[in-house]
Formats: C-alpha cells, sequence, structure tokens
C-alpha cells in the first residue's frame, strides 16, 4: 500500500504542479496584476523549487496534516473528513440500491433462460449502461422532485432523516447506473451454476428450488459478482462528482473539481491520496468478501 | 339553558372582539421583530471574511456582515452616507472630513468609533488585493471618537466612491485583540446580520444582528447562501420551494422562470461590459484599421440574442451606461460590414489574414460570441480559428500575452469610473491596459485629470474623451453590457440588485 500511495503522491504533485493556471490568480481576481500575483504566490509557498514543495507536502503527511487550502485557509484533513459523510452516504446507498434491484431481478431472469421474463431483465443492462448520468439524475428530479415532490431536489438536509430523504434520488441515480452491471453478471454466473453437476445433483436429492437457489446457486454466483461491484465501487468514487453537481450534495468529488478549477495544490493532492486509499480498502474489503464466500480462496 | 346561550354568545362574541383587534396587534408585534429563514442558490463558493482578498464569491456575503461608510446609490451614479454622518473636503481639496454616526454599534454591542475607522482604512489601504483603491490616501486621524479626517496626496474625487467600497468596510480596531485569522473565522461587524455558520463548499448561514443600527431592520431572522453549482439543480430548487433566490440563472432560463408559477424574475441593470481584446504588440493588430475592421464586425445584436436572449444592451463604449461618466453620445463602432470593409481596406492587410481567438473552453458564452464572430469576419477576408482553454489557463495565458484576440470582461466595485479607467488604460493600473500593450499618452493624461478635479464638469469632459479616444484606437471592441439576472419566490419582497452587483438584505422580507 504503502509504495502506491507514495507513487500516487508522486504522480499527482507533478500533474498538479505541471498545469497551466495560477492559484494567486484565481484568489486576486480581476484585480490580479503580475506584482500582486507574486506576492500571493511568496505567501503561499509556491514560488519555491518544486523538490522543496514536495518534501514539505511529504513532511505535513508524516505529521498528520494535507496541508491547508489557498482559497478558504481551512485545513484539507478537516475539508475533507468533513465531507465523508455525503460521499460515503451516496456510494453507501448506491451499492445497497443496486443489489437490491440486482439481486431479484437477476434471480428472475435466471429462473428461466429465454423466457420472456429473461428477454425483459436481459434487456435493463442495454438501456442502463446507455442512459447518461446526468440525464437520469435530472429525469429523476423532474419526476419525484417536482412532478410529484416526494424527495428533495438538492442538498444533504442538517438531520439524519432529511439526509436519508434528500440522498435517495442521487443514490438511485447511482443504483440504476450500477445495477445493470451486477444483473449482466449475476444472471450469467447464476445461469452458469444452474447448468452444473451439483445443482443436478442437488435437485436429484430432492432439495427445493429456493433452497438450491439461495444456498448453492446465489453464494456462488455472488464470487464474480463480488469483484464486479468491487471494481466498480472503486471507479464510482472518481466518477461520482456528476451525481454530486446535479444533486448539490457536497461532497469529497465536488472539493476535487473545485480546488482543481482553483488551483488549490494542498485539496487536489489530499482528496487524489484519499481516494487512493479509499480504493485500497474496497479492494481489500472485496478480497475479504471474496474470502468469506469461497473457501477456496487463501489470505496470506 | 338561556344563561348557558348568553355565556356562549359572549364567549364567541369574545373570540371574535380578540381575532380582529388583539391577534392583528401581535401580529404586528410580531412583524418588528425579525422572521422567515431566506435561502439563495448561487454557483459561487464563500470564500473568505477578509475584504481586502474578497471576489464576487464572498464580497456581496460579507456586505450583510460589515458596512463601510458610504453607500452605493441604487442607481450606480453616486453614494450616500452610510456609517458616516456627512463627509466635506476643503478648500485645499485635499482634507476630507468625516463626521461618523454615533448609534452605530457592532454586532458584540460596542460602539463603532473613529478608531475603528481609522484601523479598518489603514488595514485596507495596505492590503496586497484592493489596497490599490487606496494609493491616494496619505495620512488618516481621528480628532474625535465621531470624527475621522482623511489626507489625501493630491486631490482626489473619487474618495467617497472608494470609501462606500466593501474593501473599506469597518472593522473593530485591532481585530478587537484577535489575530486576524481569529477575526475572519467569527467577524464581527456593524451590518445587519452576524455569521452563524459556514461549511465550506457547501452553505454560509447569516442570523438578523438583534442591535442593527436601523430601527426594525433587518426583516429576516436568518438568510443562507447555498453553493449549488449545477444551473438547472438551482433552477429546480427554486421552483421546488426549496430555494427562495436563485443566483444569475442562465439568461436561456429567463423565459421558463417567468412561465413558472410562484416565480419572479429580475433583469437588473449592471455596471458590467464584455469585450474583445486585442494584444497590438501582435504585429497585424498593431495596425489600427485591422482592430477597427474587426471591431466593425462584431454582430453585437446577434450576440446578445444568442447568448443573452437579448437582455443585455449592445455596448457602445468602454465604460458601460450605468457607470458614473458614461457618455451615450460616445460614438463607439456599432457592426456594420461595409464600414468593417472599407477599414481593411485602408491596412496593410487588404488581402485578408489570419488570426487565432483565445476563448474558456466549456464557456457557452464564449463559444456561442466566437462563432458568430468567426462568421462575421470570414465576410471580410479574415480567417479566424478557435482556441479553447481551461478557465484559469486562458487567464495565464492572456495575462502572459501570448494571445491574439480573447474575450474578457470587467464588473465595476465602485460607482466611479477611475477604478476601470486605471486599470484598464493607465500604467498606474499594472497591467498592461488590460492586458493589451495599449499606451495612449492623451488617454493616460485625461485619465489623471479626470482623477484629481473634483468638478463633475471637468471630470466629465475628460471622461468623454477618453470613452471617444479608446473607441476611435479600438484597443478594445466593445461588445455587450449583460445585465444582472435574478429569480426569486413571490414570497420575497424588497430584493433589489444594484448596478456594483451588490445588495441590501435588511430590505428584505419573506411574506
Amino acid at each position: 500500500m504503502l509504495p502506491v500511495l507514495f507513487g500516487i503522491s508522486v504522480a499527482v504533485f507533478l500533474i498538479v504542479h505541471s498545469i497551466p493556471g495560477d492559484p494567486a490568480d484565481v484568489l486576486l481576481g480581476q484585480n490580479a496584476t503580475p506584482e500582486k500575483i507574486k506576492i500571493i504566490n511568496r505567501q503561499l509557498g509556491i514560488d519555491r523549487p518544486l523538490i522543496v514543495q514536495y518534501l514539505n507536502f511529504v513532511w505535513d503527511i508524516f505529521r498528520g496534516s494535507l496541508g491547508t487550502s489557498f482559497y478558504n485557509k481551512e485545513s484539507v484533513t478537516s475539508l475533507i473528513l468533513g465531507r465523508l459523510p455525503e460521499t460515503g452516504m451516496l456510494l453507501t446507498g448506491g451499492v445497497i440500491l443496486s443489489i437490491l434491484i440486482a439481486l431479484p431481478l437477476s434471480i428472475i431472469a435466471a429462473s428461466k433462460r429465454g423466457a420472456l421474463r429473461d428477454q425483459l431483465v436481459r434487456a435493463i443492462p442495454i438501456i442502463g449502461l446507455g442512459m447518461p448520468q446526468v440525464w437520469v439524475g435530472v429525469m429523476l428530479i423532474l419526476l419525484l422532485g417536482l412532478k410529484y415532490p416526494l424527495f428533495p431536489v438538492g442538498g444533504f438536509g442538517n438531520t439524519f432523516p432529511e439526509r436519508l430523504r434528500s440522498i435517495f434520488l442521487p443514490a438511485l441515480t447511482i443504483a440504476i447506473l450500477l445495477a445493470p452491471i451486477l444483473i449482466r453478471s449475476l444472471r450469467a454466473s447464476m445461469l452458469e451454476i444452474l447448468d452444473s453437476d451439483y445443482v443436478l445433483t442437488a435437485r436429484a436429492k430432492g432439495i427445493s428450488t429456493a433452497r438450491i437457489t439461495r444456498v448453492h446457486v446465489l453464494r456462488n454466483a455472488m464470487i464474480a459478482s463480488v469483484t464486479v461491484l468491487g471494481i466498480n465501487i472503486a471507479y464510482l468514487v472518481g466518477s461520482m462528482v456528476v451525481v454530486e453537481r446535479v444533486f448539490a450534495i457536497p461532497g469529497t468529488g465536488s472539493l476535487m473539481i473545485d480546488a482543481i478549477s482553483r488551483r488549490d495544490y494542498p485539496i487536489v493532492q489530499g482528496v487524489t491520496l484519499y481516494f487512493a486509499v479509499v480504493v485500497v480498502i474496497v479492494n481489500l474489503i472485496t478480497d475479504l468478501i471474496l474470502a468469506a464466500l469461497d473457501p477456496r480462496v487463501v489470505l496470506k | 339553558m338561556a344563561s348557558k346561550k348568553k355565556v356562549l354568545v359572549a364567549l364567541l362574541a369574545a373570540f371574535t372582539v380578540a381575532s380582529t383587534v388583539v391577534l392583528p396587534l401581535s401580529a404586528n408585534a410580531a412583524n418588528s421583530a425579525p422572521k422567515g429563514d431566506l435561502i439563495f442558490v448561487r454557483n459561487q463558493d464563500f470564500a473568505t471574511f477578509d475584504p481586502d482578498l474578497a471576489q464576487n464569491d464572498s464580497l456581496f456575503i460579507q456586505e450583510q456582515v460589515y458596512e463601510p461608510l458610504f453607500s452605493n446609490l441604487q442607481s450606480g451614479k453616486g453614494v450616500v452616507p452610510w456609517l458616516a454622518k456627512s463627509g466635506t473636503v476643503a478648500k485645499d481639496g485635499i482634507t476630507w472630513t468625516i463626521k461618523l454616526r454615533t448609534d452605530v454599534k457592532f454586532s458584540d454591542g460596542t460602539p463603532m468609533t473613529s478608531a475603528d475607522v481609522k484601523f479598518s482604512l489603514d488595514r485596507a489601504t495596505a492590503g496586497d488585493g484592493w489596497g490599490f483603491l487606496n494609493t491616494a490616501i496619505d495620512n488618516i486621524t481621528t480628532p474625535s471618537a465621531d470624527t475621522v479626517v482623511i489626507k489625501t496626496k493630491f486631490p482626489w474625487a473619487p474618495l467617497l466612491a472608494d470609501l462606500a467600497s466593501f474593501s473599506n468596510s469597518i472593522l473593530k480596531a485591532d481585530f478587537g485583540g484577535k489575530t486576524a485569522a481569529e477575526f475572519f473565522k467569527s467577524p464581527i461587524g456593524t451590518g445587519p446580520f452576524m455569521l452563524d455558520s459556514w461549511v465550506p463548499g457547501t452553505e454560509i448561514k447569516l442570523v438578523a444582528n438583534k442591535i442593527y443600527w436601523q430601527p426594525g431592520k433587518p426583516y429576516l431572522n436568518s438568510v443562507t447562501w447555498k453553493y449549488v453549482v449545477d444551473d438547472n439543480t438551482r433552477e429546480f430548487m427554486l421552483k421546488g420551494g426549496q430555494a427562495d433566490i436563485n443566483e444569475e440563472p442562465p439568461a436561456n432560463s429567463v423565459a421558463s422562470l417567468r412561465a413558472a408559477p410562484n416565480i419572479k424574475v429580475g433583469v437588473f441593470s449592471a455596471a458590467a461590459s464584455n469585450y474583445l481584446a486585442f494584444n497590438v504588440k501582435v504585429p497585424a493588430l498593431s495596425d489600427v484599421y485591422v482592430r477597427r475592421a474587426i471591431s466593425y464586425a462584431v454582430d453585437r445584436a446577434a450576440i446578445n440574442k444568442v447568448v443573452y436572449s437579448g437582455l443585455g444592451t449592445v455596448s457602445n463604449s468602454f465604460l458601460a451606461p450605468s457607470v458614473n461618466f458614461y457618455d451615450k453620445k460616445t460614438p463607439g463602432i456599432q457592426f456594420d460590414l461595409k464600414k468593417a470593409a472599407a477599414e481593411l481596406a485602408k491596412s496593410k492587410y487588404k488581402k485578408g489574414l489570419k488570426l487565432e481567438l483565445l476563448i474558456r473552453g466549456g464557456n457557452k458564452a464564449h463559444e456561442a460570441t466566437a462563432s458568430i464572430l468567426q462568421a462575421s469576419l470570414k465576410k471580410i477576408g479574415i480567417t479566424m480559428t478557435i482556441k479553447a482553454q481551461e478557465p484559469s489557463v486562458q487567464r495565464a495565458t492572456q495575462k502572459a500575452m501570448n494571445y491574439q484576440m480573447t474575450l474578457t470582461a470587467w464588473t465595476m466595485d465602485i460607482v466611479d469610473p477611475d477604478e476601470l479607467l486605471t486599470f484598464g488604460l493607465s500604467p498606474e493600473g499594472g497591467t498592461n491596459s488590460y492586458y493589451t500593450n495599449y499606451v495612449n499618452k492623451k488617454v493616460i493624461a485625461a485619465i489623471k485629470k479626470g482623477q484629481t478635479n473634483v468638478d463633475p464638469k471637468v471630470r466629465q469632459t475628460a471622461y468623454s474623451f477618453v470613452q471617444k479616444q479608446v473607441a476611435d484606437d479600438a484597443f478594445m471592441a466593445f461588445t455587450i453590457n449583460p445585465p444582472y439576472i435574478y429569480a426569486w419566490r413571490s414570497n420575497i419582497t424588497g430584493f433589489n440588485v444594484n448596478p456594483m452587483y451588490t445588495y441590501h438584505m435588511e430590505n428584505v422580507k419573506k411574506n
């Protein structure tokens, strides 16, 4: 994990500092003159050699700090921690809803290969994967936020119940995009397992279809799907910014995009490191779940 | 039974009297206390309570917490005393005596005095951000608790306008014993609202200052500005009742907002201008006839229609019409392809030429303006290519002057034109004439004359000359004066935006 994080920190630092644009220019706005920009750059410490700035960045990390935002002078660590509940709830909600959608539909589809219900469920991934996130989000807002105002149009709310309501539409947007991937994976795995010898043996022994599905088919089908889900969660962490923007959820994705446009280097570096840690943790959790589901997988 | 009926009638009568007399009285009493929580949605994130670092993202909100000595008129053509009672200049033209109101208190209950004013103005003058507005100030003295004397280095006409700037807001002397960083985390001002909470990247909430010096104000209990980047989401939140005021909805959404029930749209006159800037050090653009040809080829009406849905106005001057000393008689250069061709024929590039326009990528206004311009220029023999860069990269390229033509803009912060004229045309602005390399000594002299003469007639003559000369020199093509657009729920009253883009939330009610 440490070599990965070190590599990412170097790459991010170099990329961020090599793109044109100036944090002081953003801070000073229309009145920025070259002289004022020089003064502010000195105050921010970005007039120093790159290697010195990088070593300061690494030294700060060892001291448990990700630095201070150029833009609003807040600690980067507290800014990221402040956005974690939003991103965490959105991600968790999206994953839970996608499983709730994908699981029954996959079981229905796999229960009779080639039947009408199977054909209908198979159409879902084609439609779902073809819809842009922004469009799905806006359609959900128009339908369930304005036409039938069941959920807030945007924002995150202040209390836990408000937040649950606020998070529903954006989580559903994520689920609508994630569920088709899970459906395709789960259905294919279930069909393969239903054709296997041990399922045939189980049927011959007179075990009920429900029990076969639950104990033998679903559990084994989930092994492949957990890997698919893990990869896609890692992908979602980086791409959730679209959903956050559409629903005005102030999560880590929004923090990152704002920081890039403001050339707020400490935040860009901090959030990228945080994304890297999350992806590594998600991969670790995926491996642990796989080990729990599949006795052949041994953790070393 | 009869007595029971009488009691019932008496009770009903008493209830009716109470309903018609007592309840309205109590409602009147409640009206005097702040009520209603208003929610703004805007696409800018509040950044700082430091007036020296404030930009549009922060200054409108700062102005609800801090106040300056003078305030801009709604017309944008002058200032009125605010925390000051009066401001007069002596015959020497450099000694200004400011008398302060004696009924003003900071939100922590301490009275505002001349010591606070001196501290605030000295700090503002030394500031790296907006200190340039105060460069004429020599020293400030405080003969009494309610008197401030400002001496300028030379006669300086824009002084009262400068004092009305948010950057000259009055803070507590010595930050009330705190460090600057501590003070700006929990600021104390004389304004109608106080900081309640601030979550960077999310929202900032202000609550009513109950000892505000204007009796009965503010009317609102709280105002929250929520940061919502997406234009559609802001519109949906307003329509869905999750927001009360939408700051800067796109011009092309105005028709839909006007058609929506319970929504009002305000299109306010703005002291703002859009320009097509020329780098006059580029050989082709050092030729005034080429610049004039391009200026004539800008189809301003088409840009206004496409980009601003016809809500802006076609520009004829470096100054916007709502800026003091704007001269409507300035001919400017307007769209005329025949004149454009004629000007090009006078240049060294009779057979046509190739030029590049730098724009901000993803900026729909820039993209539409560039397409309209490209089509017009093609008709007079100028082939224009469009180069799009990410906004902050475009700004850096412009400031490094590695461009040929680019789109730029300006919004006034004070009612006096000096801010823009110095920044955009004088070497003292430090920007090589708004990053165009344009120099005209007569223009610079006229700006100096306007700055140092308090006689409005003399100033008008000087500024009219500047406007005519820079239009003739075509160092920029003046394109559109865009409006400020706001939309709000119809139960909101008293909301007004002045040409300096600021608003007084103490006058706003939520019914």
